[in-house]
């Protein structure tokens, strides 16, 4: 993921001065990112496509007053992000983020490999769901925003080692909750050995 | 937990973001689209970060606000007369506009004390007593300034002047006036007769300092 502060530092200087080539370039470093969140957590495209296309909005009114002092754009456009996306939850009232979302596999790979990947889709979906509201976000903000645990931390208004805590017990979670038993299969590769040299 | 277990399930939910979460083309188009044009609609100007937000441009601000402030405060005192409420003001700055030393700082002072006492011979025609004992402190304070340095022989003759004003005023000042014009008699009377300090470093100039409009009009 891109993460490089100067280079988007550098972009937002040129699109404050007018420069639409640095406004599409700061679109395509976030425009992904901000969709796959928004998907993840409002579970329709439509309100996904709103929500970021909203965001970008605020985001060049908001420009002018877009000063430094130790906050990542990134963070600080995510924070846009996320107020757009509390008022739509506040607007549901009652909401399951995941509830409505059913990723399809990309039309461009085979019958076989789709239905691998569906089912594959829904396996972590439903294990995503059975996250609190709280580890969703983080893992929303790392995997699908892609933004650092420090840049997650600024956006929430929690602690980068609270970020990290939420991260690991939420990963753990989906381990379990997807049947992720490598710890299984080590522990059976270590006795297999042993089994094939049986007589 | 190790890290191939991590590892594994990171590039689970990598997959699951990308491919499954990830908007498709036209939806990327539309939302560039509107994004541009409203960049485009947005004047330039409005883009452009606000200026002084660094400390040295708050410190410009604040001094040039402070400035502001001054310039107002000198501009109302300027219209305040003794007894009111900022002629001390007016009286503070009219002394830092003097010279720092030197014959023209002493011939300032002089134009000060005329209109001092000029002050003083206004109030007393008026009755207010707390406006001629004002303008009557005054006197003396800069009078006192005056002592300091080296009293030349215009100035001497601008003080025998004074003392004749004086003289005249007592007799029909306020009460409240009458000690501050005793003592402004006193004072002036011992800086007339003064003998210069140093008449080698402050030669007496050579036309009399002219006197201001303002003058007293109690001339005995």
């Amino acid at each position: 993921m891109p993460n490089d502060e100067g280079e988007i530092d550098d972009l937002v200087d040129r699109a404050r001065a007018g420069d639409q080539a640095a406004l599409g370039a700061l679109y395509d470093r976030l425009a992904a990112r901000l969709y796959r969140f928004a998907f993840f957590r409002l579970g329709n495209r439509a309100d996904a496509e709103d929500l970021t296309q909203r965001t970008f909005l605020k985001m060049i009114e908001a420009l002018p007053r877009y000063q430094r002092r130790g906050i990542p754009f990134e963070a600080w456009f995510f924070r846009i992000a996320r107020n757009g996306l509390v008022d739509v939850l506040r607007a549901r009232r009652s909401h399951d983020p995941l509830e409505a979302l059913r990723a399809a596999p990309s039309a461009e790979i085979g019958p076989e490999a789709a239905a691998e990947l569906a089912s594959e889709f829904a396996a972590v979906e439903a294990a995503l769901s059975r996250l609190t509201e709280e580890q969703q976000t983080v893992i929303g903000y790392r995997f699908m925003a892609g933004l650092t645990p420090r840049e997650v931390g600024i956006v929430m208004g929690k602690r980068e080692g609270t970020v990290r805590g939420l991260q690991f017990r939420a990963i753990a979670a989906l381990r379990r909750a997807l049947g992720d038993d490598s710890v299984s299969e080590s522990r059976a590769a270590r006795k297999r050995p042993a089994e094939e040299n049986r007589p | 937990m190790t890290v191939r277990d991590d590892t594994r399930m990171l590039e689970r939910l990598e997959r699951y973001a990308v491919d499954a979460l990830s908007p498709d083309r036209a939806q990327m188009s539309r939302m560039r689209d509107a994004v541009v044009v409203a960049f485009v609609r947005q004047p330039t100007a409005s883009l452009a970060a606000p200026r002084a937000s660094k400390p040295w441009a708050r410190g410009w601000s604040l001094a040039v606000a402070l400035g502001l402030v001054l310039v107002a405060s000198g501009v109302a005192a300027a219209e305040s007369g003794p007894g009111q409420p900022l002629y001390g003001v007016r009286l503070a700055i009219a002394s830092f506009t003097l010279p720092a030393h030197g014959a023209a700082r002493e011939h300032g002072l002089a134009e000060q004390l005329d209109d001092r006492l000029s002050e003083a011979d206004a109030a007393v025609r008026n009755g207010d007593g707390p406006a001629a004992q004002a303008a009557l402190q005054a006197y003396l304070h800069t009078l006192t300034e005056l002592e300091r340095g080296n009293i030349d022989r215009s100035v001497r003759a601008d003080l025998q002047h004074h003392l004749d004003v004086l003289r005249a005023l007592i007799a029909s000042a306020p009460s409240q006036a009458t000690n501050g014009l005793q003592q402004a008699i006193d004072e002036a009377k011992q800086a007339s007769h003064a003998a210069p300090k140093d008449p080698a470093s402050n030669p007496p100039t050579a036309t009399p300092r002219a006197h201001p409009s303002t003058a007293p009009s109690h001339r005995p």
